[in-house]
């Protein structure tokens, strides 16, 4: 340390310069022509961190009008077993939701071109809350400051105003918390010449599943297709994976699920770990 | 004094970047334009093909999955409160991974919307077309509405 310190001095011009390049390269030449970021995406608050903060930027030439909204929702699947964001006008009784007590500033303001705001939560948990995870989901609206136009001539015009809603994720851990994920059933079909794989899943414990999920399919014993993602599992759910692979030849084929949280802890140390879970099935092809 | 300043901000810059890094950007590239060409009883519409339809552009993390969702209005209005029909169809909107894919996008219900994977660079572009439908009575006017594009990471 005291020899960087030592050679600092001599060769601040060329940190200088290499610090001013990596910024740039690594945030300001990407994305020249962005308008409003967000960061980060997922915010994770606990009884120790009752704290939280996002920031947002206008990189713009034009002000924007910015609105923050506490919604309450979660992924969720369809009946074709697609995933989506389940959100709720009305909080249902007894939901795992934090939009009662946990507060935002500002909630409302104009950002200035070339400008960042702090967005802050805080969380109060009421007393006598049950151990758990408690969710929300921050919605963060962005569009140009308005103005309103009245048109002089006789011409139908129109104005449409395009504003920008990012949803983002917030997860409030109360008192001993744990998670995991058992794969109730995978069942394989076959939908225009492509295979689906339908899945039940049951979420353990008291806080969503974010981990990663991987699919394989093998043929005779060798490894035919695989693919694996970031999931979030929040509750009990069907999800349909598809195989992206057509004309699968007739014969016995074996579909293997597995789920696991370490790659993504290994990323982000506010995700909760959980046991690597597996499942195959077989099934034939005619 | 100079250079200690300006190592000092870039010391600053390089330690904010990761943070702002890792989160998401929606940028409005353009936004629909009907032009000024609408005339009382005649139908105008733009395709998401359109050189004048909605562009927009979603930057986040690499091949990570969005949600992307409009809510949409049945009618633009003016100052006096005249109304002006807008209506989306089930195919007026479209998403790709390559910027110049607007042709080649694969088209979707802007008001069921579609989940999707971004790029390997981190990218998606969404089109949106619309129709408005002006009455034979249609008063001249300036006519406004607003149009709201979700978007969420759902894993």
């Amino acid at each position: 340390m005291n020899f960087v310190l030592k050679c600092l001095p001599r060769y601040k011009k060329f940190f200088s310069l290499f610090f001013v390049f990596l910024f740039g390269v690594t945030f300001g030449l990407s994305r020249t022509s962005a308008q409003v970021h967000i960061a980060p995406v997922a915010l994770y608050m606990n009884d120790h961190k009752q704290t939280g903060r996002l920031v947002v930027r206008n990189s713009s030439d034009k002000p924007q009008e910015l609105t923050v909204e506490l919604l309450f929702g979660y992924p969720a699947t369809n009946k074709q077993g697609n995933v989506y964001l389940k959100t709720f006008e009305k909080v249902p009784e007894r939901a795992l939701s934090a939009t009662e007590w946990i507060r935002v500033y500002p909630r409302h303001l104009v950002l200035p071109p070339k400008q960042q705001q702090t967005i802050r939560f805080s969380a109060r948990p009421p007393a006598g809350l049950p151990a758990g995870e408690y969710w929300i989901r921050p919605a963060i609206s962005t569009t140009n400051a308005r103005t309103i136009k009245n048109n002089l001539s006789e011409r139908i015009t129109t104005h449409i105003n395009l504003i920008k809603r990012t949803i983002l994720s917030l997860n409030y851990r109360h008192g001993n918390v744990r998670t995991g994920i058992e794969i109730m059933s995978i069942e394989a079909k076959a939908k225009n010449g492509k295979l689906q794989l339908w899945t039940k899943l049951d979420r353990k414990g008291n806080a969503a599943y974010l981990g990663h999920v991987s699919v394989s399919l093998y043929k005779d014993g060798r490894r035919l297709y695989h693919d694996q993602k970031e999931i979030a599992v929040y509750n009990r759910q069907t999800r349909s994976f598809n195989v992206d692979k057509e004309n699968l030849s007739p014969g016995q084929y074996r579909a293997q699920i597995s789920f696991t949280t370490t790659l993504r802890a290994r990323e982000n140390e506010a995700i909760l770990p959980a046991p690597p879970v597996s499942k195959s099935i077989q099934f034939t092809i005619k | 004094m100079g250079s200690k300043l300006s190592l000092f901000l870039s010391l600053i810059l390089f330690i904010a970047a990761p943070a702002l890094s890792q989160g998401l950007t929606v940028n409005t590239a353009r936004g629909i334009d009907f032009g000024d060409q609408i005339f009382p009883g005649i139908e105008k519409k733009i395709s998401h093909k359109d050189a004048l339809a909605a562009r927009f552009e979603v930057t986040g993390e690499a091949g990570r999955e969005v949600q992307i969702l409009f809510q949409l209005p049945n009618y633009l209005q003016d100052v006096s409160g005249n109304t002006l029909s807008i209506a989306f169809s089930s195919t007026d909107a479209a998403y790709s991974t390559d910027s110049n894919g607007q042709f080649a996008a694969i088209a979707f219900d802007p008001k069921t919307g579609v989940v999707t994977s971004l790029s390997s660079e981190g990218k998606l572009y969404i089109w949106l077309g619309a129709t408005v439908l002006p009455l034979n009575t249609q008063p001249g006017n300036s006519y406004s509405g607003d149009i709201i594009l979700d978007v969420t990471y759902t894993n």
